[in-house]
């Protein structure tokens, strides 16, 4: 395991008072704060290696393009990528998605066919796909889930070409057998496009392993910079797909009537990209591959077990998602009888306690639930019993405020 | 920062005009898809005046209490002026400590009163 004082320290701003309180992050889920390394690798491109990339043959640009280039690399080895070209940058996962339901979508869905979402899904792998859907006249079919979130809905005989999922859920942390999904998804000649937005910052993910086609991520959740994002694409498909966006940095030679674009992965980066922020989450993986994924994971469950326990005790407090503390990520969704989201989460930052509430984007999962909302608290690496305890302590006044 | 003052869970405690009216001359329905919030808002409006008003309806502390404030600041007002009551105004009389995230919960009530009103 590591030392979870010392791995605090290096985050600036945990160090911040909030109403006069020490601050308990526990917002993760959401974004994820900075440490000190990360900043300092977005500082120093700017101080000292800011030039814009792929044009230019002096040596500024040559630095910045390497840097680009090795951040590329770092991603491609942290998910067991076969080829640094299967990694395209985009600024989030919400961009991934979009650029496959656009880019492979349009090119290969037809009119009736069959492209599978699950109940579970996050709006950003909805949206896309429904829009897809119905340029197309293609047919959404959504995945039905059980309580603790599993995907239940069978592929079989469905026929989709594609089937996008989410590997863990944004608010009952579930983690989907992926595997499985894939190969089910691949006996029925569909593809798999996977969300990763919330499990690559929290365990080891191997895009070999899940045999998934697509897999997307966002930086900013994993100690990174906001604004950058990955698609990770395997190689066979990403070399006939179409561009996403065009205009410069992604084309061979342009005229008047024609043009032809770049090999994988500029082809898909039109633009100046953002070098910053692709420098920064190479220096956010290289802090996360120093603590380790299996360390975080084990981390997250040791406080997934102490906060169940403590919170499964308070009379009206509900929370959702697996008994199963190993199949699930470290964020936990819960409401309490008679006291809305909202008011929870306002008296918490009164204490210094930052959770979310409200849907998550995922209003969907919400109907099902039957819940108009929840309130979330979501660990990382940072997160000590002492964060919980004041979570508790919270819950306690805010009962005390507004119990009817 | 205390936005629950005593006074304000007074008001989401035992909300001033929770109830139906017989014979409402508008009834409205307003939500905030965001939290779940929704209110129902009734008026009796005679000779231009707000006679009668009543709301029910589910949502977080401060959309109940705001609710309550401003139903009883109308009851009794001409639709002309009620008409002019801003955002701002509510906002600062439910608690001017209102952070920006939470002034959407303390207006869904006025949303609903001008919807009645027009
Ligand atoms: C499961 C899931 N998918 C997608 C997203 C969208 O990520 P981003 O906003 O970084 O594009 C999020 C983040 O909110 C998420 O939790």
């Amino acid at each position: 395991m590591f030392d979870v004082a010392k791995v605090k320290s290096d985050f600036p701003i945990l160090s911040r008072e909030i109403n006069g309180k020490k601050l308990s992050y526990l917002d993760n889920a959401a974004t994820s704060q900075k440490p000190q390394v990360v900043i300092d690798a977005i500082n120093n491109f700017y101080k000292n290696h800011n030039a814009n990339v792929h044009r230019g043959v002096h040596t500024l640009s040559e630095e910045a393009t390497a840097m680009y280039e090795e951040a590329r690399e770092k991603v491609a080895r942290f998910i067991n990528a076969r080829h640094p070209e299967e990694i395209i940058f985009t600024k989030g996962t919400t961009e991934a998605v979009n650029l496959v339901a656009y880019s492979w979508g349009r090119k290969n869905i037809k009119k009736g066919d069959t492209i599978a979402v699950t109940e579970i899904e996050h709006h950003s792998n909805i949206i896309p796909w429904q829009i897809l859907a119905k340029e197309k006249n293609a047919n959404l079919k959504v995945l039905s889930i059980d309580e603790e979130g599993f995907v239940t809905g069978s592929l079989q005989g469905l026929k989709p070409k594609i089937v996008a999922v989410s590997h863990a859920s944004n608010v009952l942390g579930t983690i989907q057998e992926i595997k499985d999904i894939s190969r089910e998804a691949h006996l029925e000649g569909a593809l798999v496009f996977v969300d990763g937005a919330q499990a690559v910052p929290h365990m080891k993910v191997d895009v070999l392993s899940l045999d998934c086609d697509f897999y997307a991520f966002s930086g900013h959740k994993m100690l990174s910079p906001m604004g950058i994002g990955v698609l990770y694409v395997k190689k066979e498909i990403l070399e006939n797909m179409e561009p996403y966006q065009v205009g410069g940095g992604m084309i061979k030679e342009v005229f008047f009537d024609r043009a032809t674009y770049a090999d994988i992965p500029g082809r898909f980066e039109a633009g100046t990209p953002n070098v910053s922020g692709a420098v920064g989450l190479g220096a956010g993986i290289d802090y996360l591959n120093r603590i380790g994924m299996e360390n975080i994971s084990e981390h997250e469950v040791g406080l997934l077990n102490y906060s169940l326990a403590k919170l499964n005790l308070v009379p009206g407090l509900k929370t959702y998602g697996p008994t199963d503390v190993k199949r699930r990520t470290g964020l936990i969704a819960f409401t309490l009888e008679g006291i809305h989201p909202h008011d929870l989460a306002s008296v918490l930052d009164t204490e210094g306690v930052a959770i979310r509430s409200g849907h998550h984007c995922t209003m969907p999962l919400h109907n099902k639930l039957k819940i108009p909302a929840t309130a979330r608290a979501s660990f990382y690496l940072y997160n000590t019993k002492e964060d919980v305890d004041a979570l508790l302590y919270g819950i306690e006044k805010a009962e005390r405020i507004l119990k009817r | 920062m205390d936005i629950y003052r005593e006074e304000l869970m007074d008001h989401f405690k035992n909300p001033r005009n929770y109830k139906k009216l017989p014979t409402p001359t508008k009834s409205v329905h307003e939500s905030n898809p965001l939290c779940g919030d929704m209110i129902d808002l009734e008026v009796l409006v005679e000779n231009g005046v707000i006679k009668d008003i009543g709301f029910s309806g589910a949502g977080c502390a401060i959309s109940i209490a705001s609710a309550s404030i401003l139903t009883e600041k109308v009851k009794g007002m001409r639709v002309k002026d009620a008409k002019k009551i801003t955002k701002m105004e509510v906002a600062q009389s439910v608690n001017p400590d209102l952070t920006i995230s939470r002034v959407k919960c303390a207006t869904l009530s006025l949303s609903a009163l001008h919807k009645a009103l027009v």
